[in-house]
């Protein structure tokens, strides 16, 4: 069980927040100035780093806003948690 | 030696003195014309095929770790061939048909055991899909069926009372099956090791080599080891692998688990799928209950899991099945899936002359004698096989995915 810890609730279970994937993976700014190779390398193609990624999660189950994290993918380690990302 | 009855007969009348390993432990030579990355069942089954169909025997099999130890061994055994879309359907049909010659051809018992699957259907929604599903798969001789409520219920008399739970009706899958995972690596290490396989555990490759012309080695834990073709058969690390030699490839890599029961006497030969519940569960040969659902809610490489699935599974197989409420909970485990945005494997060429890939499988156990069968062709003819034309890599520049539904990793 990962426990992470929201800056505006503090310590929860992982069963009250969703993945909202890598904070790499950024939608382009102006996606009609790319190529089709770019576009499909962007819809298809995610990080997948092993060790420490930094993520978006979002408290559904909870205060319902979105959270970054970093998270340790070969260990599950969470180690920060930060405030309101831009995800949604 | 050959394994027979015979055989058997005789090592018991000497008392068991003269039995020998099963396949050979070797040291890497300087070059080789093709190696393969990877002893799990596709590694060596590739390797098997190239060595026996295409007369190069001059092959190694790398395994970072030990024979069948990554997810060859943390499967659920199941061989099922239930897709929707005509690839895939094609695909599995013929997988499913591959392991039936399969303890003849390596001369070792992988211990096939013909069961049959029945799929529990808990909506109208549910019995639509199966219908498209049992048509489209019928179209290349796969045998499912639709089965009203009085056959499920004689089926699977300890289910509870369909008066109880909203169950629309249910499918029978004949022709599925289940085969000891460890001895289909086993048999073929063995049957690779007598062709001349060189089969080398504690072998971690860690960069791949290459020229104007394609690759040409292999750096490793043991030292570098030049080759022209190069086969990856990795699970979990595929992305990592294939990036030493500058490819990118679209996966995803996510735990997916399995927890089994302490063992009773026989009671449930039917591998039994919950479709609402996006669970499953079956009684192997030692008699544990071996449970399993859809992948985990997150990636990760963990082989631990994340531990609401097992709480989940544990709750559905309950509600539908309340008479293992009192069956022991033994252990549990989880495989690290490599998955690509359509859930679909690739078997494929690459960018880089001489480098081939057979990964993605989504649970790709079921698939083993075919797709390395068809890697090994890959690689020996450089060109693909019909049945795995789809399975590109170049599918995710063109936008032809197969977007497949009946996988583990449905997003």
């Amino acid at each position: 069980m990962i426990y992470i810890n929201c800056p505006y609730c503090g310590e929860r279970n992982e069963d009250e927040f969703v993945y909202g994937g890598d904070i790499g993976h950024r939608r382009p700014e102006d996606p009609a100035s790319m190529t089709d190779a770019e576009w499909c390398e962007y819809i298809y193609t995610v990080p997948n780093v092993k060790g420490w990624a930094t993520e978006h999660w979002w408290h559904v189950r909870g205060c319902n806003r979105w959270i970054t994290i970093q998270r340790n993918s070969a260990s599950n380690e969470v180690r920060t948690a930060k405030g309101e990302s831009d995800h949604g | 030696m050959k394994y027979s009855a015979l055989t058997l007969a005789v090592q018991a009348l000497r008392n068991h003195r003269d039995w020998r390993p099963a396949w050979r432990h070797a040291s890497p030579k300087k070059a080789y014309d093709a190696i393969i990355i990877g002893g799990g069942g596709h590694g060596l089954g590739a390797a098997f095929h190239l060595a026996r169909d295409h007369g190069i025997s001059d092959v190694a099999v790398l395994e970072k770790g030990w024979l069948g130890g990554g997810n060859t061994g943390r499967n659920t055994m199941t061989i099922r061939d239930n897709f929707i879309y005509p690839d895939n359907a094609r695909f599995h049909h013929a997988a499913v048909r591959a392991w039936h010659s399969l303890s003849d051809e390596l001369n070792f018992n992988i211990m096939l055991s013909k069961r049959g699957m029945i799929t529990i259907l808990m909506s109208d929604r549910d019995l639509s899909d199966a219908k498209r599903m049992v048509n489209t798969s019928a179209l290349f001789g796969a045998e499912h069926r639709i089965i009203d409520l009085d056959e499920l219920c004689e089926r699977l008399p300890m289910a509870v009372s369909p008066d109880r739970l909203p169950i629309a009706g249910g499918i029978h899958h004949p022709d599925v099956v289940l085969a000891r995972h460890d001895a289909v690596a086993w048999g073929y290490a063995r049957a690779a090791s007598k062709l001349g396989v060189d089969i080398i555990e504690n072998c971690e490759v860690t960069g791949i080599l290459r020229d104007a012309q394609g690759v040409t080695g292999v750096d490793t834990s043991l030292g570098r080891i030049a080759t022209r073709k190069l086969g990856m058969a990795v699970a979990g690390h595929g992305k990592h692998v294939a990036a030493m030699a500058g490819v990118t490839l679209p996966i995803e890599t996510v735990p997916l688990q399995a927890l089994v029961s302490t063992p009773v006497k026989p009671v449930l030969d039917n591998v039994v799928v919950l479709r609402g519940f996006n669970t499953y569960f079956m009684q192997s040969d030692k008699g544990e209950l071996v449970m399993g659902a859809g992948t985990d809610p997150y990636p990760s490489y963990s082989q631990r899991g994340t531990p609401q699935i097992p709480e989940s599974i544990i709750a559905a197989i309950l509600q539908v099945f309340p008479m293992f409420e009192r069956m022991q909970f033994m252990r549990q485990w989880a495989g690290i899936l490599d998955i690509t945005y359509d859930n679909t494997p690739i078997i494929s060429k690459t960018p880089v002359e001489g480098f081939y890939v057979d990964v993605a499988g989504s649970g790709g156990f079921k698939t083993t004698p075919l797709a390395a069968k068809l890697h090994a062709d890959l690689i020996a003819n450089d060109r693909p096989d019909a049945l795995i034309e789809a399975y590109s890599l170049e599918r995710f520049a063109t936008g032809r995915l197969i977007l497949e539904r009946a996988s583990y990793g449905n997003r």
